[in-house]
């Protein structure tokens, strides 16, 4: 039954999880410049944009879709530490029914060049915003 | 709207998007494509620079989910 339904599953739709970089410029007396897609709101605007509510329906597709974008993440064994509203947002025009993720500054991978996962440790002090930080974060520990 | 900087073919206004501990995201137009785009912008005295680490992040998502040309 479960190889039936595998199989007629639908192919995965084209994921959209991160803007479309068009450029990377290095200049040595005036920093580095990303250039990339120009997006929409983010979750925290939008929140604000519809009276700090939102409908069932829309609580579901965030959920929905800021799951999809974590499993992109995890299943590059990367870990995203800086995980907040404003990080994310929706598209432009035809793209506006899509969310993306922005900031990956602070994404690390959470395995070493062998493929073993790291182990607990601590003494980091704490990275990534601290409003939405986790306990162990806010103690110093790593998050990978 | 002025443009004050030019960055590669880009023009930055000195509009400002988004602001965060890295440095600050400005918004740009290509005249030559006619395109409005978003320019992340961080200075060279930053103690530990995140745009390096942060695109072949982005790189290897839109390789593998995307498939578009990086550089159009």
């Amino acid at each position: 039954m479960y190889k039936v339904i595998h199989e007629k599953k639908p192919k995965r739709k084209t994921l959209h999880v991160v803007p479309k970089i068009y450029d990377f410029i290095e200049t040595k007396w005036d920093g580095n410049y990303l250039v990339m897609e120009s997006l929409g709101p983010n979750l925290e605007e939008l929140f604000v944009l519809c009276g700090k509510k939102f409908s069932l329906k829309t609580t579901i597709w965030i959920a929905d879709r800021v799951l999809e974008i974590l499993d992109v993440f995890h299943s590059n064994k990367l870990v995203c530490v800086d995980m907040k509203p404003a990080n994310f947002l929706l598209g432009k025009g035809k793209d506006s029914n899509k969310l993306y993720i922005i900031d990956l500054g602070f994404v690390e991978k959470f395995t070493d060049s062998e493929g073993q996962q790291f182990t607990f440790s601590e003494g980091h002090g704490l990275r990534g915003p601290s409003l939405f930080a986790s306990v162990w974060n806010h103690y110093g520990s790593n998050e990978v | 709207m002025d443009y004050a900087n030019h960055v590669g073919k880009y023009e930055i206004s000195n509009k400002v998007l988004g602001e965060g501990s890295f440095g600050t995201v400005y918004q740009g137009f290509s005249k030559e494509e006619n395109l409005e785009v978003a320019i992340k912008h961080e200075s060279c005295d930053i103690k530990d620079p995140q745009l390096e680490q942060e695109l072949p992040c982005i790189k290897s998502f839109m390789k593998k989910n995307q498939k578009e040309k990086l550089f159009m």
